[in-house]
């Protein structure tokens, strides 16, 4: 199977590479390794504005050498998809592949879907898993707000697929084998020389005219935290969200929040956790108030142990937790962070006597034995 | 004339059901017609965002006309019947008829479900902005949008955020899309996707008045035959050919959750409360 990863290095990419392009080139790492040795033949295409880099991610680490052949692809124009789709057509009018896989991102979803419909071939967004099997290529991925795992077929190639978001595992950053660039092509800088210009799209750019672009600042610090309390639409208010930030400090814990508390403008949009925000793996995550819906709980359900505060007993969220309280998050959580600030001031202070923690295996599976035994203890 | 699409789907709320009842029931064929259904999330968005973008056409004395679209059996109605309240000029349903297995399933069906669009936007003939929310809930696939544009021709802003009105044939569009924030003046035609919409987060409420007047009001159906009926080429369409899918489903499962929750019990907030503390503690995951 012949196969090209396409990604956007951002601009200028000379030095040091675009983070979250090295989380993405991480996610199809992930991905790519289900089929590795199905693949007889790997192509990077990475485009990038402004000056080439000199730096790419490491694609398919250990399973292949690296990418067997590197193309750089310049575009003038990023905010534009239409940018892309021309260079990409051409490139494959060039050279065809049976898979195309883009990244995550928003850019990611909409060349995978925009290029199967111009290339006559199929595509899945959102792709979790795929297998290659008597030439046939079945992928996975979430449905019914991540509540489900929906597996499909793929009909034409050349399929165009987009991986899932995944919590963080950058991959690489590699300097640019000049011999593997130059061996494709005598011209690095444009794939086009001595062919005919390639065609305009037919969408054109000009309907876009003073575009503003600036980077979205995160001051929550929310991504990489190693303590995480994510809250749900039990906040109730804005004033909450202020208290619970105090909590959280004293925790050593960032705050987090699910998609209608954002809306409801009681947080910053740089807080929001789930699919259509922050995918997380901090060692704990706190989940209080948050009824456990799937978009939501995607973005914790990589974290190393989750503790489930929430009124409903069966709410979904304890289906994920390793442990779990039933009662009002705002009278267990100032008492726990009343508990961390005594323990801080006196380390030696003994607790009252602490009740067995109970175990409800009876109504769950067991799939995390360890940390139930160490709860135990 | 601006003249607005907005496209949307109802789904069941999915916090109104949990892993039990997915246990329940049949995962290939699930019936969750006894969950209350809401908007989804998006879309809603996409709905106040064409309402904000109607009320400031019109109070500037520019025409303005606006229709929401929906594909759905006939309890979609209840939501089409909100948004006539709400002003929406009218209200259009698709209806897959009374015998849906004559079609194929449009569940994961991005491409029938544009195509089915495109060819509604082509009947109406001078229609310039068209309005769909990202993603849905069921399918999640976020392709509608951008295949739309594609089957029309016309350009495509993802993510949008925040639409105001310039002039009759153009918006200034902003839009949060892979840790950016991009404000750009276009020109109509054009789709745009909702995303995550802060400032237009949720639908309004009609008033009880603009409820009884939603009443009187027609809900138009069509059924798949009738789009594009008129031409030649459209009569001979073969409609399971035009609404195949590029991909087949082949299986569906529960995600693995099977995760036993120990829960901490006491008497009260404080005894749960050191019980947690305890427990992070023993696993040295206390500050």
């Amino acid at each position: 199977m012949k196969a090209t990863v396409v990604l956007y290095a951002g601009e200028p990419a000379r030095s040091a590479a675009d983070p979250s392009l090295l989380v993405r080139a991480g996610e199809i790492n992930r991905f790519l390794a289900d089929i590795g040795p199905d693949i007889s033949d790997l192509e990077l295409w990475l485009f990038y504005r402004g000056a080439p880099p000199n730096t790419i991610p490491d694609i398919m680490p250990g399973i292949t050498a690296g990418p067997a052949r590197i193309l750089l692809l310049p575009v003038d124009l990023p905010h534009l998809p239409e940018s892309f789709l021309a260079s990409l057509q051409a490139m494959y009018r060039r050279k065809p592949v049976d898979l195309m896989v883009f990244g995550s991102d928003g850019l990611g979803r909409e060349l995978a879907t925009r290029m199967a419909y111009r290339l006559g071939g199929a595509s899945c967004t959102q792709v979790e898993t795929c297998e290659f099997r008597s030439s046939r290529l079945q992928v996975s991925k979430p449905a019914y707000t991540h509540t489900l795992t929906a597996d499909f077929e793929l009909g034409s190639k050349p399929w165009c697929l987009s991986v899932a978001k995944t919590a963080d595992n950058p991959a690489r950053t590699i300097k640019i084998d000049r011999t593997i660039l130059e061996s494709l092509d005598q011209d690095t800088e444009s794939p086009y020389r001595g062919e005919e210009p390639m065609d305009p799209d037919p969408i054109g750019t000009t309907w876009s005219t003073d575009v503003v672009i600036t980077p979205e600042v995160s001051e929550s610090g929310l991504s990489h935290a190693e303590r995480v309390l994510a809250v749900g639409q039990g906040v109730n208010s804005r004033e909450n969200m202020e208290i619970l930030e105090n909590i959280a400090d004293t925790l050593g814990a960032h705050l987090g929040a699910s998609r209608p508390v954002v809306m409801n403008a009681w947080a910053g949009m740089d807080r929001l956790i789930g699919v259509s925000g922050l995918i997380l793996s901090p060692r704990l995550c706190i989940a209080a108030g948050v009824s456990g819906a799937g978009a939501f709980t995607a973005g914790i359900q990589n974290s190393g142990f989750i503790a489930a505060i929430n009124t409903d007993g069966s709410a979904p969220v304890f289906k994920l937790a390793h442990a779990g309280i039933v009662d009002d998050m705002f009278a267990v959580l100032p008492a726990l962070q009343k508990l961390i600030a005594e323990r801080k001031t006196d380390p030696e202070k003994p607790f009252r006597p602490v009740p067995d923690a109970h175990d409800r295996e009876n109504q769950m599976s067991r799939e995390n034995p360890k940390n139930l035994e160490e709860s135990e203890k | 004339m601006m003249k607005a699409l907005v496209c949307f789907k109802t789904i069941p709320d999915p916090d109104m059901f949990g892993n039990q009842e997915w246990e329940a029931m049949d995962i290939h064929q699930p019936d969750l017609s006894f969950v209350k259904r809401i908007f989804n999330c998006f879309d809603e968005s996409g709905l106040e965002i064409a309402l904000r973008l109607s009320g400031r056409a019109k109070a500037s004395d520019l025409p303005f006309d606006l229709q929401a679209l929906t594909i759905d059996d006939v309890r979609a109605d209840l939501f089409l019947r909100h948004l006539l309240a709400v002003q929406y000029d009218r209200a259009v349903r698709i209806d897959p008829g009374p015998d849906p297995d004559l079609y194929p399933d449009l569940r994961f069906n991005a491409l029938a479900v544009s195509f089915l669009i495109a060819s509604y936007i082509k009947s109406l003939g001078e229609q310039n902005l068209v309005i769909l929310g990202t993603r849905g809930g069921i399918s999640d696939n976020g392709q509608t949008g951008p295949l739309v544009a594609e089957r029309l021709g016309w350009p495509c802003i993802r993510d949008v955020s925040e639409v105001d009105f310039v002039s009759p044939h153009s918006l200034r569009v902003s839009s949060r899309t892979d840790n950016t924030i991009m404000t750009q003046t276009v020109r109509l035609p054009l789709v745009l996707t909702i995303g995550n919409a802060p400032e237009s987060p949720f639908l309004r409420v009609p008033t009880l008045k603009q409820k009884l007047k939603a009443a009187k009001k027609k809900i138009e159906v069509l059924e798949f035959p009738d789009l594009g009926m008129g031409s030649e080429t459209d009569q001979n369409i073969d409609w399971k050919t035009a609404l195949k899918n590029d991909k087949a489903l082949t299986d569906l499962g529960l995600r693995n959750r099977g995760r036993t929750c120990v829960f901490v019990e006491g008497k009260g907030p404080q005894e749960k409360a050191e019980g947690l503390y305890k427990l992070l503690d023993d696993q040295g995951l206390m500050p």
